[in-house]
């Protein structure tokens, strides 16, 4: 094999090593941190300023600005934080990705033969589960290292080779087209660093000068909102504004920096450090510039985005709202799957359960819960399928555990439908058949109707606040209902008995409809059993 | 390929680890004794107090656990069978707390020179019954167990020679001190001990019996 072979195979290797080993890093880190730094986000998001630094540790500490905007978008979903400083966040992302820049130009690569080893060892040798997670992070910062040193030892001989070094030099004299051809190729990487550590090895191999390389850098930031914009476009209403803002500023800064360096000033001669240092100091001080010029006008910004994106009006019925994109990020996918459930759980609630109560007094709404019923089997279908795929997913011990409670209420929201559904055809066959139930019986049938509605109000308060104290007294209560369920049972023979009342017709009727009333009560209960962990 | 927290196999987790800190700490309490019979100050005699409000705390709180495991959930036969050997492990527990700070409460300053040596011949063979017992326990291993169990004549045979000794001064016309009419009933509490120790350690042999 020549040695053009050999270094564009070791340059691959070395991408590919690269770019998996930001991946398995990220992925990582989003295990053991996305749950913490959510909540954190919301906490200190409060200032925009204070978003822009959140969003600087939070892509920092996660090592992805997709996930941080995943989690924002999730944010902004849910009304935790405001358009303006979710934009904010995003600002912030942009500098925290520079971050990751400014400590792979160090002479790191040297290091990654260690962080394998510990890696390899804590991955394949110990059987506790944190250190484990401890060595697959090692392990991919040590695939990240030895990537840029494949990369940069590969690229060298590359660059000696006559069309690679006319093709380098052809798109330094051309800016526009290099900065182009870096975007499409950061996009298609969907890694800036990556693109941009290429470009630091250029410079170190004496291919293309510092000044030369600005076009890569420049090119690289917008490259890296392309994937951003596309997978956005399936994406919700904050997903988009949030992706085309990214895109907009980042575009914004470019333009203005093209302009800027190459009929102002270039200051790249300023910056200190050595040749990799001073391209590592012009990408952070390009985003870092960027954000200073937005983020005082951060508030029209969003107010522009919103005559650009409006709000669709709200349909009366309901619709499922899931994220395809939210899936990348587990911990956001199921926020946003219990959000969902929870709505649904309020339609069963208000649509259903609560009128069975007028039902019963004879004021008729079967098509109108019909129609609640296909809504919820509909929602239950979409919502499952969801979930079933966030759960092919590398889920964590807790991720996983609440996949399994969330697929579990929404089975029993589902069942609660099709019981009531159940309640309603005998009813109205009590009606086809003119089969009189007694007042007796009637308001027996409310009592219990009242108790299953505080059971399942009850449930859906725990679930909704993961409220164990709720639950457990929800369930601790279950022995007044059995008891409730003898009562009734005997009280009906005794006055079917008083009333010289022979009618089967009538008991069967009626316990029938006491059975799915008590069916609903059980699905409410197993509710309250999913949320406290028995399952 | 999803997996699941269960509550109950949670809690069962938690009484088990509560229940081997309650018998750690009964084991610092032999020690806390150890020191007071060395040096008998207020502090110490504190030291030994504050654990077995500890033993006490855990012990409730065990309670209700299994209390609360039964309200919430119909239980397999084996299950119920392994919340009432637990319950029964913690009143054994609680009972050894008690029966130190007995020793604690009836034995003062003065006290201490005359009882040191028996106590602590008691404690050795009780401490190693302890770590026995918290071996076996944690790893469901029935020989260490049976130590416990084979262990208790050792303390028995201690209870009975002290027994012996003070009789046999009564039965010489030897002037007998309030000291060692104190010993024989800490030497009986000592030996409750012992037993308590035995009792739960058959009472987990069962458990493991029926697990296996």
């Amino acid at each position: 094999m020549d040695l053009l072979a050999q270094s564009l195979l070791g340059f691959f290797g070395g991408l590919g090593i690269f770019l998996y080993g930001t991946h398995l890093l990220s992925n990582g880190l989003q295990r053991i941190a996305a749950s913490k730094l959510r909540s954190y986000l919301v906490e200190l998001t409060n200032t925009r300023i204070k978003g822009v630094m959140s969003g600087v540790a939070t892509t920092f500490l996660l090592q992805s600005s997709t996930v941080t905007s995943i989690l924002t978008v999730g944010l902004v979903s849910s009304s935790a934080i405001t358009m303006s400083q979710a934009f904010g966040v995003i600002l912030g992302s942009a500098i925290g990705t520079t971050l990751t820049v400014q400590i792979l130009t160090f002479n790191v690569s040297v290091f990654s033969s260690l962080f394998i080893f510990i890696g390899a060892i804590c991955t394949v040798f110990v059987k506790k589960n944190r250190i484990r997670i401890i060595g697959l992070l090692a392990l991919s910062i040590g695939f990240i290292f030895y990537g840029i040193h494949l990369i940069t030892t590969s690229i060298h001989p590359l660059s000696e080779y006559e069309a690679v070094l006319h093709t380098l030099i052809y798109l330094s004299d051309m800016p526009i087209l290099f900065a182009i051809a870096t975007m499409l190729l950061t996009a298609l990487f969907h890694s800036s660093a990556a693109v941009i550590i290429i470009g630091i090895a250029l410079v170190g191999t004496g291919a293309l000068s510092v000044h030369a390389v600005i076009p890569l850098i420049l090119g690289a930031n917008v490259g890296s909102t392309l994937p951003v914009i596309i997978s956005s476009l399936t994406s919700s209403l904050e997903g988009r504004k949030l992706a085309f803002f990214t895109f907009f500023f980042k575009c914004t800064g470019v333009i203005l920096a093209f302009l800027f360096i190459f009929f102002i000033w270039n200051p790249m001669d300023i910056l200190p450090g050595d040749a990799e240092r001073k391209i590592a100091n012009f990408h952070t001080l390009f985003n870092f510039t960027i954000a200073l010029l937005f983020l005082p006008i951060l508030g029209i910004v969003a107010r522009g985005f919103d005559l650009i994106f409006p709000r669709k009006v709200e349909e009366p019925t309901f619709k499922v709202k899931l994220d395809e994109k939210m899936l990348e990020v587990p911990e956001e996918a199921l926020i946003s799957s219990k959000q969902q459930i929870a709505e649904l759980a309020k339609i069963v609630y208000e649509d259903m359960i609560r009128r069975l109560s007028p039902f019963m007094e004879g004021r008729h709404e079967g098509n109108a819960l019909k129609q609640v019923e296909a809504i919820i089997d509909d929602s239950y279908i979409k919502i499952q399928q969801y979930l079933l795929k966030l759960g092919q997913r590398d889920l964590s011990g807790a991720q996983s555990n609440q996949e399994v409670k969330l697929l579990n209420i929404l089975n029993e929201i589902e069942n609660i439908g099709d019981t009531v559904m159940r309640f309603i055809s005998i009813s109205e066959k009590v009606e086809a058949k003119n089969i009189m139930l007694s007042e007796k019986d009637r308001q027996v049938l409310q009592r219990l109707l009242a108790h299953i509605e505080q059971t399942y109000t009850n449930s859906l308060k725990a679930f909704q606040h993961e409220d164990h104290q709720i639950a457990r007294k929800n369930i601790q209560s279950q022995s007044v209902i059995y008891q409730f369920e003898n009562d009734i049972k005997f009280e009906h023979f005794n006055s079917l008995i008083d009333n010289n009342e022979y009618n089967p017709n009538i008991s069967a009727v009626y316990l029938d409809m006491t059975n799915q009333l008590l069916q609903v009560y059980h699905h409410s209960m197993n509710i309250s059993r999913t949320v406290l962990g028995l399952i | 390929m999803l997996t699941r927290q269960n509550y109950f196999q949670e809690k069962r987790y938690e009484i088990k680890n509560l229940t081997l800190s309650i018998l750690d700490n009964l084991d610092e309490m032999t020690d806390y004794y150890i020191a007071y019979l060395n040096n008998p100050s207020d502090e110490n005699r504190n030291h030994i107090l504050e654990a077995e409000n500890y033993v006490d705390h855990n012990e409730r709180k065990i309670e209700k656990y299994i209390s609360e495991i039964i309200s919430l959930q119909q239980l397999d036969v084996h299950d119920i069978k392994w919340l009432l050997a637990m319950n029964r492990i913690i009143r054994d527990l609680e009972r050894i707390g008690d029966q130190l700070t007995n020793i604690i409460t009836i034995s003062d300053d003065t006290d201490a020179k005359e009882l040191k040596p028996m106590i602590r011949k008691f404690f050795q063979y009780e401490q190693k019954m302890i770590t026995w017992l918290i071996h076996g326990m944690n790893n469901d291993d029935i020989v260490s167990l049976d130590k416990v169990v084979q262990h208790d004549e050792h303390v028995n045979k201690l209870n009975k020679d002290t027994y012996q000794n003070v009789a046999d001064l009564i039965k010489n016309h030897k002037k007998i001190s309030e000291s060692k009419l104190k010993m024989i009933i800490i030497s009986r509490f000592l030996e409750r001990i012992g037993d308590h120790l035995v009792n739960i350690a058959r009472t987990y042999q069962k458990i493991v019996w029926k697990l296996g």
